[in-house]
């Protein structure tokens, strides 16, 4: 009588559909950490005071439970940076969602695990930087982060919550992955690796240096597929968008993001067509977005000379970062893809 | 089926979202050990005679009586409606979305 899970016919259904289902709020762009490649944070406290405050963000929170959203991410910066983290995470759970909290886990506390245990998320997010001190601290570039990241992760440790650790690959560790991986399950946790790192949101030209630094190249990428003992051609096919989405994934059908500013958008990277939920409700909002006809994305558009099509991980977001414009190709993945299929390491469609 | 587990009452586990998506109904247990996808355990209540089961587990009711006022909305046979409602009373206990009183 039941039948399990978002299979793949249901979910392209359910985006030929475009009911609302996934729903994030970036609760801040501030965080505790530092990284080289973040996207996001805010150094400037001066910008605080522009930011959701709680009773904004339970006003929102409640539009989108009435506008049908089941899955809530919590994002930041560092959404445990807030001081009012609990209020929100309590309130997002009596309005019955099941939340994915996205954390770097440095500012979790016994308190917070005793809370996490009595009224359990779907799942906490933890990004994982390195599996030594020197490497992560490397991209945190925050002394005593490692520690403070070990800690939570054995205090979470048979806690019951369900984790998965996110290891976010970059030039500084990503030699570290497998190690990672294994970290991971001593500690019971799910693992996943990120293969990406993307430009900033606010377009800082000498941030944005450092992260093109840090990118892998392909004979890195090649080396990283190997030590992760993962087949990269396998990875890199079939990345061709869903049909009948908006953006190439479930952004602007069933998925939407709150900035911390409370600019509602297709997702965490693509902040075109945006609307400000300080000006207009959810409804009208989501409504204007996921109907929009403007950017009506298709990779198949954008790419349509390139033979690597179908192995490459252009989407409109990454495009917006890399390009101020939606529908652009981007030159850094071009190349990659273009390196990879020399050294026939990824076939031609 | 014994006895024994039709007397059984359950309740629906506090941490177990039901909700409506495109006008289907949904449960999300989140003390599901089934972890399928990035988005947890999503179970479809496929037709209205599940919907209404799930509907009728309130920590009051035995299994016995679940079967009895299914018996009265549908037109089923006693048979069919015992086993229908006990496979899936089963079911949910198995995915955790709900628990004995």
């Amino acid at each position: 009588m039941i039948t399990a899970n978002l299979d793949i016919d249901y979910r392209k259904k359910l985006i030929l559909k475009r009911p609302l289902l996934t729903g994030g709020i970036g609760l801040t762009n501030f965080c505790n950490l530092d990284c080289i490649h973040c996207y996001i944070k805010d150094d400037n406290c001066n910008n605080r005071h522009e930011e959701l405050n709680t009773k904004e963000i339970f006003n929102i929170l409640e539009q989108m439970k009435d506008a049908g959203v089941v899955y809530l991410n919590l994002s930041g910066g560092e959404p445990l940076f807030r001081k009012d983290f609990k209020d929100i995470y309590l309130f997002a759970k009596k309005k019955n969602f099941a939340i994915i909290v996205m954390t770097n886990a440095t500012l979790i506390t016994k308190d917070l695990i005793e809370l996490f245990k009595k009224y359990p998320p779907l799942m906490l997010e933890i990004s994982s930087y390195g599996a030594t001190k020197d490497t992560y601290e490397s991209v945190t570039r925050t002394p005593g982060s490692f520690v403070k990241f070990n800690k939570a992760i054995r205090l979470l440790k048979n806690s019951g919550i369900k984790v998965v650790l996110r290891f976010i690959t970059m030039k500084n560790n990503y030699k570290e992955a497998a190690m990672a991986e294994i970290f991971a399950k001593k500690m019971g946790m799910r693992y996943k690796c990120s293969y990406n790192i993307y430009l900033r949101l606010d377009g800082d030209k000498a941030k944005n240096a450092v992260i093109k630094n840090q990118r892998l190249n392909a004979e890195e990428t090649v080396d990283l597929f190997n030590i992760m003992q993962e087949d990269l051609n396998e990875f890199y096919s079939s990345k061709l968008p869903e049909c009948g989405s908006v953006a190439g994934c479930g952004a602007a059908s069933i998925g939407c993001f709150v900035d911390s500013k409370g600019m509602l958008m297709p997702c965490y990277y693509l902040a075109k067509p945006s609307v400000s939920l300080r000006e207009t409700n959810f409804k009208k909002a989501w409504k204007s977005i996921a109907l929009a006809k403007s950017p009506i994305i298709e990779k198949q558009k954008v790419c349509k000379d390139c033979q690597h099509m179908v192995y490459c991980n252009w989407c409109p977001g990454i495009s917006y970062l890399e390009t101020g414009n939606t529908e652009k190709k981007i030159e850094y993945l071009c190349g990659l893809m273009d390196r990879l299929a020399k050294m026939k390491l990824i076939g031609c469609q | 089926m014994g006895d024994n587990f039709l007397k059984k009452v359950y309740k629906k586990d506090p941490e177990t979202i039901y909700r409506l998506v495109d006008d289907e109904p949904v449960i999300i247990p989140l003390r599901s050990d089934v972890d399928v996808n990035d988005l947890g355990a999503f179970y479809i209540l496929k037709n209205k005679t599940a919907a209404y089961i799930w509907e009728l587990i309130d920590g009051k009711r035995s299994v016995e009586q679940i079967i009895d006022s299914v018996l009265k909305k549908f037109q089923v046979n006693p048979e069919k409606a015992k086993t229908d409602v006990v496979c899936f009373v089963k079911e949910l206990k198995g995915i955790k979305a709900i628990d004995n009183i």
